[in-house]
């Protein structure tokens, strides 16, 4: 059992690497794939799309490595990058039907499909999630795949600055516990 | 619920359930890591390394002021430094084989990019001593070539 977040061992990993240890650029890919694929799908990006932006944002990183002065950065770095490429590569899409591949649509809460991949009590929440705010459905699916400690320097680096000292709950949180606490049929 | 409340043990297991239903509901696609790993072994492909082909130490009588020169080689681009140390800083006359390409010297935490003449020639003033690599771009679309790090 590890203590050390997510950002602690990208940081780690990372720092090996621009001291010439290639190889740790594959343990950064292992710590920090599932954060990105869900912060190039938080922006609705068809999955085509979402594969090509984050293979991008990694030559990106190779190519700019040597400029990232803090190891602690690169999380945040990464993120940032993972969401321009995505918007770059929907803007120059010419697809017009990206919305069918939105995950909205995917698993509506009412959709029988979704009984045989969540459990009750998972789509009682996701019937909850589905009904915030676009914005806080996006940065509550990102830093559900970050450690607590990295929550408000990713929430910043994704345009949502959640308060400026300490690991604050943000508006998104609260509004998602609010309806909780509000749903009789929900146990915490 | 208070949006400025410190996080508390609620909403992190909240927020592991909140992973856990984005995780089956939209899973990794099988392949997305090894992709990925595919295109960072090109991208440092692309970042070709130079190889030092003479006076592997520069200055090497680190007690005395000394003159001394380094040649790195790459199939695409070479870089000759000369090294004339004053004390704790040393002044780089270099020629790069490619007029117009900017050399980036780094020693630790410091850097300097100058650009060179159209004939490759180059200097810089007061580099600290130490260790020291060189990047080499010579534009969009061409790779870039970085140098081992060599003591000056």
């Amino acid at each position: 059992m590890t203590t050390q977040t997510l950002g602690d061992r990208a940081a780690a990993a990372f720092r090996d690497y621009l001291a010439g240890d290639r190889s740790r650029m594959g343990d950064l890919v292992d710590i920090l794939t599932p954060l990105l694929w869900h912060t190039a799908r938080s922006q609705r990006a068809p999955t085509a799309i979402a594969e090509d932006a984050i293979q991008t944002a990694w030559v990106r990183l190779v190519e700019a490595a040597d400029r990232i002065q803090e190891p602690r950065a690169v999380v945040s770095w990464l993120v940032v990058t993972v969401k321009r490429e995505t918007w770059r590569l929907m803007r120059a899409s010419t697809r017009i039907d990206d919305s069918v591949d939105d995950l909205s649509t995917r698993a509506a809460p009412d959709d029988p499909a979704a009984d045989a991949i969540l459990s009750d009590r998972q789509r009682r929440l996701w019937a909850h999630i589905a009904a915030l705010p676009d914005r806080c459905q996006s940065l509550l699916r990102v830093i559900a795949f970050a450690s607590i400690p990295d929550y408000s320097e990713i929430a910043t680096a994704l345009g949502m600055p959640v308060g400026s000292i300490g690991p604050t709950r943000g508006r998104c949180l609260a509004k998602l516990r609010t309806a909780l606490a509000n749903d009789p049929s929900w146990e915490v | 619920m208070d949006e400025n409340d410190l996080l508390d043990e609620v909403d992190v297991a909240l927020l592991a359930e909140l992973a856990e239903v984005y995780g089956r509901l939209d899973p990794i696609p099988s392949g997305l890591v090894e992709k990925a790993q595919f295109a960072i072994n090109v991208a440092h492909l692309e970042s070709e390394l130079a190889e030092i082909t003479r006076d592997a130490v520069v200055g090497v009588r680190a007690d005395e002021d000394a003159t001394d020169s380094i040649t790195f080689t790459h199939p695409s681009v070479s870089l000759m430094v000369s090294s004339a140390v004053t004390g704790r800083v040393t002044r780089l006359d270099g020629w790069v084989t490619y007029g117009g390409a900017e050399v980036e010297v780094i020693s630790g935490s410091w850097s300097r990019t100058v650009t060179a003449d159209a004939s490759g020639r180059f200097s810089l003033e007061d580099v600290p001593r130490g260790s020291v690599h060189f990047v080499i771009r010579r534009g969009p679309g061409q790779r870039r070539v970085v140098t081992p790090t060599v003591e000056l």
